[in-house]
């Protein structure tokens, strides 16, 4: 067959749409007529069987069925990034992919990005490729302490952009009030819905997650306790394990430990809590011998007033109903973690934190108020 | 009951209105807008594409359906049309009518349709017309699945050589071919039925 019947097939195809009459079409090919009718007939036959209008009900039914299979795709939906791979995949490739190539610029231009910006996983796998890069574990903490900052940034260029993003990051409490805190100057709306992990006091570093509100708030979905100054005495160091005041934890090559320390003496260890509420010390120094506390020094925040009219406040509960604050707290007090398996009953509040012995050393307030009465606390293997 | 007219030149690509890539970005972030907003375009012609290979109602609202499901997921998986989103999909009905026939399909529906609207037919003529239907309807299934194929779009759903073409990724000259082949086809085995 040649292509002049094909075409020909076609014109009267379109003759017959417009609505010519079948006949004067064929007469334009006489050559090709008696090839050409049946095959005209054969499609009009075909046009015959086209007439079905769509059911407004099926289309009805059609549209909420696909409807609930995209809500349902919705929820188990992964981050798709490029090339279909898991958003994360795809930054990270993307990332090494332009340092092979060497121009630089794409990662360069994402260092701006916030939470929310399309760039921003670029950014946040940059920081990863830059870890894993790391010639040396000095500078790995290094980087990591600068990302800890960048986030602390980032949420708070978030926050006065006011775009509602979902942030994490790590700060110092500065205050704790009844229903919001102040972590590093970041105002931190805490609900009984916030999550708190660990019992958290004024000078305790915080991981915050959660949402940036209007208004220049954090609405925090959890607060878990990172970083805290633990003062007490040695008891034991076993290895890497290392028990001061019933709190253990775990020291590695990078704890930095002052020289001569021993068992029996006081401490002021700085440790950091895992997710899995692991301690690791950071840093390990002498503790200060003498009872009145020099570290009543720098940090005096705006809030003076005192609230030693004898305040019980559980820590970490900031969902108390008085009104009275929390004050900062200048000075790192001891702890009794939940792994120490120590109970405090009663906060006094900030001024007073007593030790179970007098002749405990480390991090006696000055007995400035006659009329608390120092707490016992429990602690194992007294 | 209530239709809905169909406009076999109204789709996405033509109307101007949205850019089809801003679309499928929506789609794929499974925006219950832009679903319902594609579905209203394209599910008539589907429909009516399924219907005519299909004859079967029933059958035609399921595989129309099915087509807009495989859509999400193949979008959700990171995959699907990256050109034409109209082409996909016919694609994608003539795979599962194709997959119907061969019983591959899972709702296998076995009669021939005994209603057919028609308005103001007389019962004769009527009767004469559903035999030629359903002759028709036999003899396309003797067909070639790209044969079928594009009886159903040229002449079920009206679309011009060039949107035929745009469909199937073939050029006007090779749907003018097949079509001719497929009309022959149809005429011979419509011819040997017959008799």
């Amino acid at each position: 067959m040649s292509d002049m019947i094909f075409d020909a097939l076609q014109e009267c195809l379109i003759a017959l749409e417009q609505g010519q009459e079948g006949n004067e079409v064929l007469s334009r090919f006489p050559d090709l007529e008696s090839d050409l009718r049946p095959i005209l007939d054969a499609a009009e036959a075909a046009r015959e069987s086209a007439r079905f209008d769509v059911p407004g009900d099926s289309m009805q039914r059609s549209r909420s069925r696909l409807l609930g299979h995209a809500a349902q795709l919705r929820e188990e939906r992964p981050a798709r990034g490029w090339f279909g791979l898991p958003k994360a995949a795809a930054a990270i490739l993307t990332v090494l992919f332009v340092l092979i190539i060497g121009s630089g610029g794409l990662v360069s231009a994402s260092t701006q990005a916030l939470p929310g910006d399309p760039l921003y996983s670029v950014k946040r796998a940059a920081e990863t490729v830059s870890l894993s890069l790391a010639l040396n574990e000095r500078t790995k903490q290094s980087m990591k302490s600068e990302y800890i900052q960048r986030r602390k940034d980032e949420a708070r260029a978030l926050l006065i952009l006011d775009r509602p993003e979902s942030v994490t990051f790590e700060g110092y409490v500065q205050v704790i009030r009844t229903d919001y805190w102040i972590v590093d100057e970041i105002k931190v709306l805490v609900t009984k819905d916030t999550k708190i992990v660990g019992e958290i006091e004024p000078s305790m570093g915080v991981e915050v997650s959660g949402m940036v509100q209007p208004g220049g708030w954090v609405e925090a979905f959890s607060v878990k306790l990172r970083t805290y100054t633990l003062s007490g005495i040695l008891e034991s160091l076993k290895g890497d394990s290392w028990v001061v005041d019933g709190t253990r934890f775990r020291v590695d090559e990078f704890t930095f430990i002052e020289d001569e320390i021993e068992v029996g003496e006081p401490v002021v260890v700085f440790l950091r809590v895992a997710d899995s509420g692991e301690r690791i010390a950071l840093d390990i120094r002498e503790g200060d011998e003498s009872p009145s506390r020099s570290e009543d020094e720098s940090f005096s925040e705006s809030e003076p007033q005192s609230s030693s009219e004898g305040e019980d406040e559980d820590e970490a509960d900031s969902g108390h109903e008085e009104d009275e604050d929390v004050t900062v707290s200048p000075t790192p007090e001891k702890i009794d973690t939940p792994q120490a398996g120590t109970e405090q009953d009663e906060d006094d509040g900030p001024e007073e934190e007593s030790e179970q012995d007098d002749d405990d050393e480390s991090d006696d307030e000055p007995e400035q108020d006659e009329t608390q009465e120092p707490e016992e606390t429990d602690e194992p293997g007294d | 009951m209530e239709f809905v007219r169909y406009d076999a030149r109204c789709g996405l690509e033509s109307s101007g209105n949205v850019p089809e890539k801003l679309v499928l970005k929506s789609l794929r972030e499974m925006d219950p807008e832009a679903i319902s907003e594609v579905h209203a375009r394209y599910f008539p012609e589907i429909y009516r594409y399924a219907r005519y290979r299909l004859s079967d109602p029933v059958a035609a609202e399921d595989v129309a359906g099915e087509v807009f499901v495989r859509l999400l997921e193949a979008l959700h998986a990171g995959l699907g049309p990256s050109k034409s989103l109209r082409g996909w999909m016919f694609g994608t009905a003539s795979n599962l009518v194709n997959d119907f026939f061969r019983h591959e399909y899972q709702h296998a529906v076995d009669q021939l349709p005994d209603e057919l609207q028609m308005d103001g037919a007389d019962p004769q003529q009527t009767a004469e017309r559903r035999e030629e239907l359903d002759a028709v309807q036999i003899a396309s299934q003797k067909l070639t699945p790209d044969q079928q194929h594009v009886l159903a779009l040229r002449f079920g759903s009206a679309f011009s050589l060039e949107e035929t073409g745009k469909i199937m990724g073939k050029r006007p000259n090779a749907i003018k071919a097949l079509q001719f082949r497929a009309l022959n086809a149809l005429r011979r085995h419509l011819a040997v039925d017959q008799s």
